[in-house]
């Protein structure tokens, strides 16, 4: 194995390690755990429909909290080495630029699957649910485009609230961009006056510049809903490229 | 001395400002709520976009805001005082939300078309009726239980035999059970129209739809006191 290879393995290894030494993964359980109680509750409430009712809460909590946990742990552990100026350590080796972003990419990447299908395992408790399986699958890759769009934000912007909030704001825009579109085309803003029309094609060029989330792991899947797991994996696949070249572009241009 | 006296003046500060939050908030207590005031419900597409996509969830939580929205803080509204206008905007946005669950239906059919007054009641059961034609294998039990409330709490047979006609018409999945399609013979044959009773039997084993010859017998037997007619040849599955 070529020893730049070994590097970035090794790089790889060590973030899993600063993310078990962090408690990153005592997190998204706990993150876990809050879902599959509030999702009990619910159970308890609810007068119909009491497995399905528990299963959809489960999973918009759940993903929501895991995001938010590894968004975090990503974004708090990223911005510490660019202070603490541990990131010049690895660099100080024959390492690249972008083979250390790819070797904590691999690290980050590898975390956030385990706490996907970490949160997958409490729905193997409702028997009848149809698609668990592809539902964690997808889940999985949504937790590594959200690692990987954390990791680019944190390098860019160097400052855990800053980078946070925009990781935060992204988040929320690619899961309700293309019902944005729907509304502001129901609206009649593409017929409109000239801002409407300006509004419209703003929040459409939007959309385009990030990926649709909201196909990713639908809770529709868990309710006997058309599943469709290809265009996830290839828009997975996209994005993270898209945002590997984003950081290549940004490294070049910082000053470490 | 001094330190006693600074310490005795910081004690009665707190004392008074103790005493000043005290009266402040006997002066301005929470409001009392009488009738709770349903509210405009929220565009759906709205609900939607604040839901970040997650119709289903979105359309339970609104269902048990309305399920609980009478009983807010412990003190219980009279159902009968909710305005059903308002209460039928919730319902049609929770099932336009989530057209897969019956919640909505459940809580028009069984929560609130059994209170209030027979117009109130009627205007439920008119909203059953119109989300059943929508989905009628999947909505039919909401409007079984409809047949019901109109025949024995509103007392009102035509409507009654109007809902279980739809039952017997709109339901053509083989799966329901057969007693949803029988409800219009069953219940012409209770009020004594022995005479629609029988033709809807026929048309029921013309359309292969009694399943046994057990089924056929007792269904007979209720048709009293006419004896039914020797019947067609029956093709059981």
């Amino acid at each position: 194995m070529p020893p730049n290879s070994r590097a970035v393995l090794g790089l790889a290894r060590l973030t899993l390690l600063e993310a078990r030494r962090t408690a990153v993964g005592k997190s998204a359980l706990a993150a876990i755990a809050i879902a599959l109680c509030l999702a009990l509750f619910v159970d308890r409430v609810v007068l119909t429909d009491q497995e399905r009712a528990t299963v959809v809460t489960y999973a918009v909590i759940v993903r929501l909290g895991v995001v938010l946990t590894l968004g975090l742990a990503i974004v708090a552990n990223t911005v510490r080495d660019l202070n603490e100026r541990i990131i010049d350590n690895f660099l100080a080796l024959p390492l690249t630029r972008m083979q250390y972003v790819l070797g904590k990419w691999l690290g980050w990447s590898l975390v956030a699957m385990l706490c996907a299908l970490s949160a997958g395992l409490p729905l193997l408790g409702f028997s009848g649910t149809p698609g668990r399986l592809q539902w964690t699958l997808s889940f999985a890759a949504e937790t590594v485009v959200i690692a990987s769009l954390a990791l680019v934000l944190a390098l860019a912007l160097a400052r855990v609230i800053t980078a946070m909030f925009a990781f935060c704001a992204l988040y929320l825009f690619a899961r309700v961009s293309s019902m944005l579109v729907l509304l502001s085309t129901n609206m009649g803003a593409d017929r409109g006056s000239l801002l409407d029309r300006f509004d419209a094609r703003y929040v459409e060029l939007a959309g385009y510049l990030l990926p649709r989330l909201d196909r990713f792991a639908a809770t529709e899947w868990l309710s006997g809903g058309l599943i469709r797991l290809g265009p996830d994996l290839l828009q997975a696949v996209i994005y993270i490229a898209l945002l590997g070249a984003v950081a290549g572009i940004e490294l070049r241009r910082k000053q470490f | 001395m001094r330190t006693t006296a600074s310490r005795v003046r910081a004690w009665l500060l707190l004392g008074c400002c103790l005493l000043a939050n005290v009266l402040f908030q006997r002066e301005n207590p929470p409001a009392r709520i009488d009738i709770v005031d349903l509210g405009t419900a929220p565009p759906a597409m709205l609900v939607r976009t604040a839901a970040l996509g997650e119709n289903a969830f979105a359309g339970y939580l609104v269902m048990m805001f309305l399920h609980n929205v009478d009983v807010p803080l412990g003190r219980a509204t009279p159902l009968a005082d909710l305005d059903r206008d308002t209460v039928i905007r919730w319902l049609d946005l929770g099932l336009d939300l989530d057209p897969e669950t019956g919640y909505p239906l459940l809580l028009a059919a069984r929560h609130y078309a059994e209170t209030g007054t027979p117009e109130q009641r009627r205007m439920m059961l008119d909203w059953v009726y119109r989300r059943f034609e929508e989905r009628p294998n999947q909505r039919w039990p909401w409007l079984a239980h409809a047949v019901f409330v109109a025949r024995h709490v509103l007392h009102d047979n035509m409507l009654a035999e109007f809902y279980a006609a739809a039952l017997r018409t709109q339901v053509t999945d083989p799966a329901v059970p057969s007693w949803v399609r029988q409800m219009d013979l069953l219940l012409r044959a209770d009020l004594g129209e022995t005479a629609d009773a029988q033709v809807i039997l026929g048309g029921l084993i013309a359309a292969g739809q009694i399943r046994s010859p057990a089924e056929l017998k007792f269904l007979e037997s209720r048709l009293s006191p006419e004896p039914f007619p020797p019947s067609a040849s029956l093709s059981s599955p």
